[in-house]
């Protein structure tokens, strides 16, 4: 018998009460884990760059921006590349089936995301090998069954073409997967060129410009340059670090976020009060053996350690479930989701099941620690 | 397991001690002076609320005398710390309970094991000691029954056995035979008087039963918080 054995037959000894307690952690850490993976998945601010920055018109994001600002811009001593993104709003067959699309210069996009959403050489050359050619994120690639080859119709609720069709077709010519497994891959990367010749309004023109400053320029610097050198035009702008421009973006959800956070205060609120009480009670119905214990020669400091020792089986069999059926409830759910379960995910378990296992124990091992042989030994 | 080890020689000298009960202050004993020696089987007698439970208590060191001084061979018990008088417990005391206070989750050996965790032996060392104390007590087959499958005289045996399975010098007993039959209780009392006799063990028993007090070799009888001669103890 080791003391691992007797913390093991201790909680076997009320299987149903062990049972419960470890399934309420479960539980518990079960939201934190789809919760965690969602906000730091490819919906998260984190994932926007520091170094680089977004200008979008001052007046608003939805406001487009003359494309000679790209140009003006890229003239800057203090910028080493700019791309531009062209929304495009658009859906596959039905409306309710959203695609994200965006038109972009396909150049000057590889400068600047290139390296982050994986795109090769090859991939780039077969997708400017044709105007109507696009990208496709493997997010988004997945969820519309969707091969290279594929030709495919978007319909953009912004734009029409000069017949008044909302449909655009294309070709599909690769698919990215991204840097990392953060990065988000549930949109489609169209041309500007190609969008630009069709449109019927918005010609020449583009929502947002995203600037990589020179080796050895703090974004910070370069953004009231760019601000000011539009700040007399017809379109002045507003220019933030990737970072900032999601958070803002961000900041519409930020209700539901702030609902989710509530939602997982209160469940691990509940969890710990649940490992308390469980504790608390075994400790109670067990006054009588631990009084034994301390008389027959077991330290105050080894019978605490064994109460909390019981409370982190309780903990760490309750975070193997929950980080295990967070991983399969992410690997299952909607790309669309974002939701990314990935190491730091499972630290975040693992150090929440440890700090519930600490918090839930202490009270319980405090009380064990309290327990006076003499007292116990005098009530039989 | 060694045999007979070298016991500390007991001895309280004016040991005070009293109870607070409400606004009141009830005195057990006052300035008790007592001796053990190596090797004694001592039984101690009294009516109930003579003293006798709080004695044993304070000679296992889980209760402290207000004043005066208990010594165990070198150690100071009335000045030790929680710890140290937890370590000595551990190393030097073997305790029997009347009603056994075994872990009913755990079977006879493993209850038997519990005071030997704190000891830095291996798994192997521990379970041979566990099996020589389990033959001690006549119970080699009976390792892996639960308490709830034995007998009120073997439960004891393995409370004996768990008692004397770290090779205590001093076993203390409180009341060992008042829950059994009297076949049981004087199977308990020859184990005893063996482990006084060939072990070298200093025995302690407390114990209402002159039958019982009759293996001691010495008897003490208490009365109100005093040692006084048999016949006064017995005629009260």
């Amino acid at each position: 018998m080791t003391y691992t054995s007797l913390v093991l037959k201790s909680l076997i000894r009320t299987p149903l009460r062990t049972l419960v307690t470890v399934m309420a952690v479960a539980s518990a850490l079960i939201v934190f884990g789809c919760i965690t993976s969602f906000m730091s998945g490819a919906h998260s601010a984190e994932n926007g760059a520091m170094n680089r920055l977004v200008v979008t018109s001052k007046t608003g994001a939805a406001q487009p921006l003359p494309l000679t600002h790209v140009m003006a811009i890229a003239a800057l001593e203090e910028v080493e590349a700019v791309s531009h993104t062209t929304r495009l709003n658009t859906f596959s067959g039905f409306e309710r089936n959203f695609v994200p699309a965006s038109a972009v210069d396909p150049d000057m996009a590889h400068a600047v995301f290139g390296e982050d959403l994986a795109l090769t050489p090859a991939m780039m050359a077969a997708f400017t090998a044709r105007t109507d050619g696009v990208l496709v994120g493997r997010s988004q690639a997945l969820v519309q069954n969707w091969r290279v080859g594929d030709r495919i119709t978007l319909s953009s609720k912004l734009y029409r073409t000069a017949e008044g069709s909302r449909d655009f077709s294309f070709i599909i010519t690769g698919i990215f997967d991204g840097q990392t497994v953060g990065t988000d891959t549930h949109y489609v990367i169209a041309q500007y060129d190609y969008i630009n010749a069709l449109r019927s309004r918005h010609v020449d023109t583009v929502d947002t410009i995203v600037v990589k400053p020179t080796a050895g320029v703090r974004a910070a610097d370069l953004a009231p340059v760019i601000d000011n050198l539009f700040a007399n035009s017809s379109g002045p702008t507003r220019t933030q670090t990737e970072r900032q421009f999601l958070e803002a973006f961000m900041a519409q959800i930020a209700d539901i976020r702030s609902i989710l956070n509530a939602v997982l205060l209160i469940s691990l609120l509940s969890v710990l009060l649940i490992i308390t009480n469980t504790m608390a009670a075994a400790v109670r119905e067990r006054r009588f053996e631990i009084g034994v214990m301390k008389a027959i020669g077991l330290s105050r400091s080894r019978i605490a350690t064994l109460v909390l020792a019981e409370t982190v089986v309780i903990c760490g069999i309750g975070a193997a479930i929950g980080a295990g059926v967070s991983y399969a409830i992410v690997a299952v759910s909607d790309p669309a989701t974002g939701m990314v379960f990935d190491a730091g995910v499972i630290a975040r378990i693992i150090a929440l099941a440890v700090l519930l296992a600490g918090l839930g124990g202490v009270l319980p091992a405090l009380s064990a620690l309290r327990v006076s042989p003499i007292k116990t030994l005098r009530s039989r | 397991m060694k045999h007979f080890s070298i016991a500390p020689l007991i001895s309280l000298t004016d040991v005070c001690k009293s109870y607070r009960a409400g606004r009141s202050e009830i005195a057990i004993f006052q300035d008790l002076t007592l001796s053990i020696d190596a090797g004694e089987f001592v039984a101690i007698m009294g009516p109930s609320g003579s003293g006798k439970s709080t004695l044993l208590n304070m000679l296992s060191g889980i209760d402290r005398p207000d004043s005066g001084r208990i010594r165990a061979g070198e150690t100071d018990l009335s000045l030790a710390t929680e710890r140290e008088l937890t370590r000595w417990r551990a190393e030097h005391l073997g305790l029997v309970f009347q009603f056994y206070n075994l872990l009913p989750n755990l079977t006879a050996a493993q209850n038997i094991e519990l005071p030997l965790l704190k000891r830095p032996l291996g798994r192997s060392a521990r379970a041979e000691r566990v099996r020589v104390a389990l033959e001690l007590v006549g119970l080699a087959d009976r390792g892996t029954h639960r308490p709830a499958m034995m007998s009120g005289g073997q439960l004891q045996r393995v409370g004996i056995a768990r008692a004397i399975v770290t090779d205590p010098s001093v076993l203390i007993c409180d009341e060992p035979t008042g829950d059994l039959d009297r076949r049981s209780a004087t199977e308990i009392l020859e184990l005893l008087r063996f482990m006084q006799v060939s072990q070298g063990k200093t025995i302690i028993m407390v114990t209402h039963d002159p039958a019982a007090a009759a293996y001691a070799s010495r008897v003490l009888h208490l009365d109100k918080g005093e040692l006084v001669p048999a016949r006064q103890e017995m005629a009260e």
